[in-house]
């Protein structure tokens, strides 16, 4: 079996209105590929299996703008860069509140924000999963070269067992996300594939166990 | 097409704000040989540019350091780009070792070869780099988006101006080169450039 349902986690990262709702900031820019590849339903298909079959679901938020973020940063990232320039998931506002469909319950683990792109670093995420006695984690959520990719590099570092699923992420342009899930993905994952494949997968081995 | 214009916007604003950074004063500056070995370099064409970079450093006294992955210990879980970099290691003898043209010398810092995608990870790459003061790390290596990738990102994560070059690397295709060099790098470096331009910006 490869997924215990009680060693593994979902991971959602970023889900924020500013990248995921019609009215938020980079929905504009995103959207273009989380049509193409049906972002909106898959992610929404991919958290109801995990609470159905008792997954653990964690997210792993972004850093949330306030005047001064990153001030004492001397080298930014570029994501920082842009996000200065243009006040994205502000903190307190419409933009930071996870997107209705996809926010947490009480039992979910909600990491720390990361500041650059990987939801492990200088965060609280790794303690918290490796509190929860997760060895497995399946990454969905944004953005497909940026902080899915890097949460994905941290995890396989951290010695996790990584999938990643090619239609439940989102780039800013189609070349962005095919960089990642055609180059990248099946290189840098212990599995990857379609989030039906995988809903499909994950309700088999439970009912394998009952 | 608005998604093409805005992201040229998008790359353009990032890529002005972040030109600033590309100034190597020789002192505060680290070159990262990453998986310059034997085997891996072997027909990825980047030979001489790897010998120009280095022979670079040795002019201004810059610091080389070298990151090398393991050819025999594994990983509990291996991904298929650990894999694959440890059965190409292992194709010929003395695969692991670095090339005639990127031998370590005195003063020269070579890390414990390493399963981790990147340098950075379980190493003391980062307080080694702060011990001597180095701010703008300098990643070189082939498989642009293995070990670079990697160890560029969480190098920018972990505070230091980390510079990409783009014809000091590979990959397994043009194409993959193209999405790593021109589309991804971009996105997690702050400086991508060639190792000519790089070279100009040494003082």
């Amino acid at each position: 079996m490869t997924y215990p349902a009680e060693a593994t986690a979902i991971i959602l990262v970023c889900p924020y209105n500013d990248f995921l709702s019609a009215r938020g900031k980079a929905w504009p820019l995103v959207s273009k590929v989380a049509k193409d590849v049906n972002l909106l339903a898959n992610l929404e298909s991919l958290l109801a299996a995990g609470r159905a079959l008792g997954i653990t679901i964690a997210y792993a938020p972004h850093h949330r703008y306030k005047p001064g973020s990153f001030k004492d940063r001397k080298y930014k990232h570029p994501s920082q860069v842009l996000q200065t320039l243009t006040h994205s998931f502000k903190a307190g506002g419409f933009g930071s509140r996870f997107y209705p469909p996809l926010k947490p319950r009480e039992a979910d683990i909600v990491a720390s924000e990361h500041d650059c792109s990987s939801g492990f670093t200088g965060t609280d995420l790794h303690a918290k999963l490796q509190e929860a006695n997760v060895t497995h984690v399946i990454l969905a959520g944004l953005l497909s070269n940026t902080c899915i990719e890097a949460t994905a590099r941290s995890a396989i570092d951290l010695g996790y067992h990584v999938t990643l699923l090619e239609d439940a992420v989102a780039a800013w342009s189609p070349e962005d996300h095919e960089a990642a899930v055609k180059f990248h993905y099946p290189k840098i994952s212990h599995a990857f594939m379609k989030t039906s494949d995988l809903v499909v997968q994950l309700r088999l081995e439970a009912s394998h166990v009952q | 097409m608005f998604n093409k214009v805005g992201n040229f916007v998008m790359r353009k604003s990032a890529e002005f704000m972040l030109k600033k950074y590309a100034d190597y004063p020789s002192a505060t500056t680290a070159v990262l040989l990453v998986d310059v070995q034997k085997a891996l370099t072997a027909d990825q064409g980047i030979d001489e540019s790897i010998r120009q970079l280095v022979t670079t450093c040795r002019k201004h006294g810059i610091l080389i350091v070298y990151s090398n992955l393991d050819a025999n210990k594994k990983p509990d879980l291996s991904v298929p780009a650990q894999s694959v970099m440890r059965e190409r290691l292992n194709r010929m003898a003395d695969g692991d070792a670095n090339p005639e043209f990127a031998q370590p010398q005195a003063g020269d810092i070579i890390l414990p070869a390493r399963t981790t995608l990147s340098a950075f990870a379980g190493s003391r790459l980062e307080s080694i780099l702060r011990e001597r003061g180095v701010e703008h790390l300098v990643i070189a290596g082939p498989f642009a988006n293995i070990g670079p990738d990697s160890t560029g990102r969480d190098g920018v994560e972990l505070g230091f101006h980390i510079t990409m070059l783009t014809d000091c690397t590979s990959a397994d295709s043009p194409e993959e080169l193209k999405a790593a060099v021109e589309v991804t790098w971009p996105r997690f470096a702050q400086t991508v450039l060639t190792l000519n331009d790089f070279a100009g910006k040494i003082h």
